[in-house]
């Protein structure tokens, strides 16, 4: 039986170089990685990309909304929310400030117009990267892909102490949209919820 | 010779004297002649050894075991009713007609010995053809799993009709044991005999072999009895009182061809004394056999020559009928015939008879035509005929003897009778010659051989004769003198012979072209020895002139009018079952004629007219309460119908009663309109209401402080009742002058903390209560009771609840804030509270909560937008 097995995996084997066309190494034949066409729409150029920001916290929520506009620049319109902290004797009217503005980024500096958010040059990159290693319970579809992400921070950069990440994609030839969830370390939930034009 | 007719009963007192005699035949057991070879193998005769034999017979040769259902489809078959319409029922030997079941009227399986009294379901024992007997359905539950024994005044048991009505009485019956009729006695213990032998453990009935589904068993677990030994006599009385009938022989040899096995105690009723008892009993002799309808006699026509023997066969229709005869001749001087065997004796024809034992009106007869022989001056001659061989192995190698003369020939008699198909001289090898082994008693002087059909006119034959016999020989005589050969005619060829031979050969000249030669006879003349007249024939046997005489009930003696070597006891015999004289001897018998009469108020009898003896009693049999007349003897009763009416009973009650016996049916209360109704609505029941009675009160002070005692003069009201008073103010109760102290509250306002309440300084009552009343938020003194209230603490309490509680971000900034305006309008000396200072700080430790937690939420969105957007 296992000279039977051995013969058969070889067979396999050999079906599975000739169809895909992989080369043979010398530690076996290279598979495909499932989510490599993910990672090459992630790369992909996208003339709009928006993107809203929930962070949960208790009883409270902060909302952060971004939009990318791809030319020859790259023009960021955001909107931040902050809380402000309470003063026993005089609290304040409010408890929830914004802070607008826009950032380009061009040629590798940022210039802003209205209040800082902190936008760097990296700010018009998306964070991801897809690899098949990097999830489990993954579902593939024709057009959307799922999946717990069983390595945050290889996933999204920064993301080590993030727990509980999920990602939930709809593509076509490219991205239509992205939702990635997570619980941080302070025990917020957030939502990361981006849109996509092509 | 005529000994005259002397009594036959002394004649037969004097042969049994002399032992010369033997009454009705060796046995009176009741087997078959077949079924006397099933018990060749038992030779045991007493005890547990035969009942070891018995066992192992049974068990030995039980070959087919059927199953339950098979006991429904084989009863036609094992017991057909009397009279032939349907199922004979067990207990009442009733016919039914309306098949298997479970509803009143229909046939059961009844296990004679009950399953839950034996090791059996519904196979083995428990299907066991000889067991199982069909029983009315409600009959079979009402027995139940009774055991079986005598009942006392026990109660008739009955099968019921199809409408559940009693039909036919089948026993009596106590709790506990079920009595059979008297007719079915014996019937019950030959089977309950029957299963204790069979289904027994080998070991504990002496046996060898292990019956299917056997157990231990014991009389006593199926028959009601203090100890087994008592159960055995009871068997063996019920065997003895109620002996074997028709009805189980038939059922013996129905179950029998089916099973393979029989019940020895209907073939042996002996046996159960043999084993149980003492050994004496007798069983009666079993009555008559079928009569046949119909006799012949095989061959109907012979053609013998004087001195010749041949033989008639009997045989009787239906094929189980008597074939037992009484044979005649006439006249007597020709032939004379011996338990079938015919001498001829001169020339001549006779008529030979044979008449039924059992119906002398069923008889057959047969011609005889006798040849007279020739020898010498007279001629002697004799045929031979197919009769005159030997057939009773089959064809082949035969001998033949005719006219005193033997010889040997191969012959073929064909398949079917050989009296058809004459003497068949086949074409095998040896298989065409016939020839004499003996001499005649003198020289030959003709042979006459006649063909079969005109068919065979071309066979040819030669004759031979010898003065040696050509012996028995299996191949073609050659020998002797040569008399040429011829062909075989239907009319007779005739060879004629001279010289002294005597013996002869006759061989077919076989052609390969022509088949078998088939010979209707072959007749040999021969002249009468020199010197002498010829042998005469022997004298003519003994032929026996019966007369019968009555002799018993069941019985009459034979004996022949002529000789005393004769003498026989044999049954009368009836034309039928109601003829009532003995065909032969003129024994008037009794045939009873019963009919159900009338007893007596409760039962009738089933009563013989003639005789009147009484077989069975049950009570009447009604249709339902109102039928008057007995459904079978008219036994008209009396049937009250009941007249009911309401009856006034007594102050309280009415009755519903019979106006013509008085019985009551049932008791209810009066029953009226309304109280003031005095006639009762259902009997008419006079009632006497209570006067109106107007009470003349009395009022009693017995210096209770709430009430007084009231009562009425006449003694039929006493109650206490409280005090009455004209206000708040009167102290003295107004009936019965009870004074009182009143007392005059005082309330005031006082502060019970959390409240205050309006309350009697005299006497603590209660008035009211209320929270306590200021003129605004900053008022600490209640406008009521003076209650002083800690500034505004209840503000920053309440605000602490909204800011850890479970509201909005807002809701807990307006609830800090108002705890923050309250807290602004404090004076010193109030904020210095030290209420409100632990209030306040518990309200300030709950902001700096929630600012901590504000914190986090910013830094977490930040570090979700760093993550996403790379911002700072």
């Amino acid at each position: 039986m296992k000279k039977k097995i051995i013969a058969v995996s070889a067979i396999l084997i050999a079906a599975c170089g000739l169809i895909a066309g992989c080369s043979l190494s010398p530690e076996g034949p290279k598979q495909e990685d499932k989510c490599a066409h993910l990672d090459e729409m992630a790369h992909a150029r996208y003339s709009k990309i928006e993107l809203r920001i929930t962070t949960q916290l208790g009883k409270d929520t902060l909302e952060s909304a971004f939009t990318f506009t791809y030319g020859d620049a790259v023009t960021i319109a955001y909107t931040v929310e902050e809380v402000l902290e309470i003063d026993p004797a005089d609290p304040a009217a409010e408890l929830k400030t914004v802070k607008r503005g826009t950032a380009t980024i061009s040629g590798g500096s940022v210039t802003v117009e209205g209040d800082d958010a902190g936008i760097t040059a990296q700010s018009a990159e998306l964070p991801f990267t897809f690899r098949e290693a990097y999830f489990e319970n993954a579902e593939y579809g024709g057009n959307f892909f799922s999946a717990d992400v069983k390595e945050p921070s290889s996933f999204l950069k920064g993301a080590s102490s993030c727990t509980n990440m999920r990602a939930e994609l709809n593509f076509g030839t490219s991205f239509t949209s992205l939702k990635v969830t997570y619980e941080g370390a302070l025990g917020e939930n957030v939502c990361a919820a981006y849109t996509f034009t092509a | 010779m005529n000994i005259g007719r002397k009594s036959l009963s002394l004649i037969l007192a004097a042969a049994l004297m002399l032992g010369v005699v033997s009454i009705g035949g060796s046995t009176a057991s009741v087997v078959t002649a077949d079924a006397a070879d099933y018990y060749s193998g038992i030779t045991a005769t007493k005890g547990t050894q035969l009942l070891g034999q018995l066992h192992d017979l049974i068990v030995g040769t039980h070959s087919n075991y059927t199953s339950y259902d098979e006991c429904k489809t084989y009863a036609s078959k094992t017991d057909p009713s009397l009279d032939g319409k349907g199922i004979l029922e067990f207990y009442t030997h009733e016919t039914m007609t309306t098949g298997f079941g479970s509803s009143a009227g229909i046939l059961n399986r009844e296990h004679v010995w009950p399953q839950s009294l034996g090791n059996w379901k519904t196979s083995n024992a428990g299907s066991d053809l000889h067991h199982i007997r069909p029983t009315e359905t409600r009959l079979n539950g009402d027995r139940g799993n009774k055991k079986y024994g005598e009942v006392t005044n026990g109660t008739p048991q009955y099968s019921r009709t199809t409408s559940g009505a009693n039909s036919e009485l089948g026993g009596y019956a106590n709790s506990s044991t079920f009595m059979p009729l008297d007719n079915v006695k014996g019937d019950v213990a030959r089977i309950v005999m029957y299963v204790y032998t069979h289904y027994n453990t080998a070991s504990n009935v002496g046996g060898t072999k292990e019956s299917r589904g056997s157990g231990a068993l014991t009389f006593t677990r199926v028959i009601s009895a203090s100890s087994e030994n008592a159960a055995k006599q009871l068997l063996i009385e019920w065997n003895e009182s109620d002996p074997v009938d028709s009805i189980e022989r038939t059922r013996n040899e129905a179950v029998y061809a089916i099973q393979g096995n029989r019940n020895p105690f209907i073939d042996h009723p002996e046996y159960a004394s043999m084993i149980w008892g003492d050994g004496s009993y007798v069983p009666p002799d079993p009555p008559v056999t079928v009569a046949p309808t119909s006799l012949s006699l095989t061959p109907s026509a012979v053609t013998m020559s004087v001195g010749e023997t041949a033989n008639l066969s009997v045989t009787a229709s239906p094929a189980n009928a008597s074939k037992a005869v009484k044979w005649s001749v006439s006249p007597t001087n020709v032939v004379t015939i011996v338990e079938g065997k015919l001498t001829a004796y001169a020339e001549g024809q006779a008529t030979v008879t044979a008449t039924s034992t059992l119906d002398s009106t069923v008889k057959a007869t047969a011609q005889v035509t006798v040849k007279k022989s020739e020898g010498g001056g007279t001629a002697n001659s004799f045929t031979i005929t197919i009769d005159s061989f030997d057939l009773t192995e089959g064809y082949g190698f035969k001998t033949w003897s005719a006219g005193g003369v033997k010889g040997t020939a191969f012959i073929f008699g064909g398949s079917g009778e050989y009296s058809s198909t004459g003497m068949q001289f086949n074409k095998s090898k040896t298989s065409y010659y016939l020839a004499s082994t003996t001499a005649t008693n003198g020289p030959i002087k003709s042979v006459t051989v006649k063909a079969n059909a005109a068919s065979q006119t071309d066979r040819e034959w030669k004759l031979l004769t010898s003065s040696s016999a050509y012996g028995e020989v299996t191949g073609k005589p050659t020998n002797g003198n040569d008399h040429g050969t011829q062909f075989v005619t239907t009319n007779g060829t005739k060879w004629e012979v001279s010289g002294s031979d005597t013996f002869f050969a006759l061989t077919y000249e076989f052609a390969e072209t022509k088949g078998a030669s088939y010979l209707d006879s072959i007749t040999v003349e021969y002249a009468a020895s020199q010197g002498g007249d010829p042998t005469p024939p022997p004298p003519p046997e003994h032929q026996h002139v019966f007369e019968y005489e009555d002799y018993t009930d069941e019985t009459h003696l034979v004996g022949c009018e002529t000789c005393t070597d004769y003498l026989e006891e044999e049954p009368h015999v009836y034309s039928s079952d109601t003829d009532t004289t003995c065909d032969l001897c003129g024994h008037e018998r009794h045939v009873h004629d019963y009919k159900w009469v009338d007893k007596d108020d409760t039962s009738h009898v089933w009563k013989c007219e003639g005789c009147g003896e009484v077989s069975k009693t049950e009570e009447h049999i009604y249709t339902d309460d109102t039928d008057t007349t007995c459904n079978k003897c008219d036994h008209v009763r009396t049937v009250h119908t009941h007249s009911y009416q309401w009856e006034d009973n007594d102050e309280t009650t009415h009755v519903w009663k019979c106006e013509g016996c008085g019985e009551i049916s049932r008791t209810q209360a009066h029953e009226y309109t309304d109280d003031a109704d005095t006639t009762c609505n259902v009997c008419g029941h006079e009632r006497t209401l209570p006067t109106e009675h107007e009470h003349a009160f009395e009022y009693t002070d017995d210096d209770n402080e709430n009430t007084h005692r009231t009562t009425c003069k006449e003694g039929d009201y006493d109650a206490r009742e409280p005090h009455v008073y004209s206000g708040d103010t009167d102290t003295t109760c107004n009936l019965c002058g009870y004074v009182r102290t009143v007392h005059a509250h005082s309330y005031q306002w006082v502060d019970e903390g959390e409240q205050h309440a309006l309350k009697c300084e005299g006497c603590g009552d209660v008035k009211s209560t209320s929270p306590h009343e200021y003129s605004d938020a900053a008022d600490t003194t209640c406008d009521s009771c003076g209650h002083v209230r800690e500034v505004n603490s209840a503000v920053f309490h309440e605000a602490v609840q909204k800011i850890t509680g479970e509201g909005s971000l807002s809701d807990r900034l307006a609830s800090i804030k108002e705890a923050a305006e309250a807290y602004a309008t404090l004076t010193d000396e109030e904020k210095a509270l030290a209420s409100v200072k632990k209030d306040h700080a518990k309200f300030e430790e709950a902001v700096e909560a929630l600012n901590a937690e504000l914190r986090k939420l910013n830094e977490a969105a930040k570090s979700a937008n760093g993550l996403f957007v790379s911002a700072n």
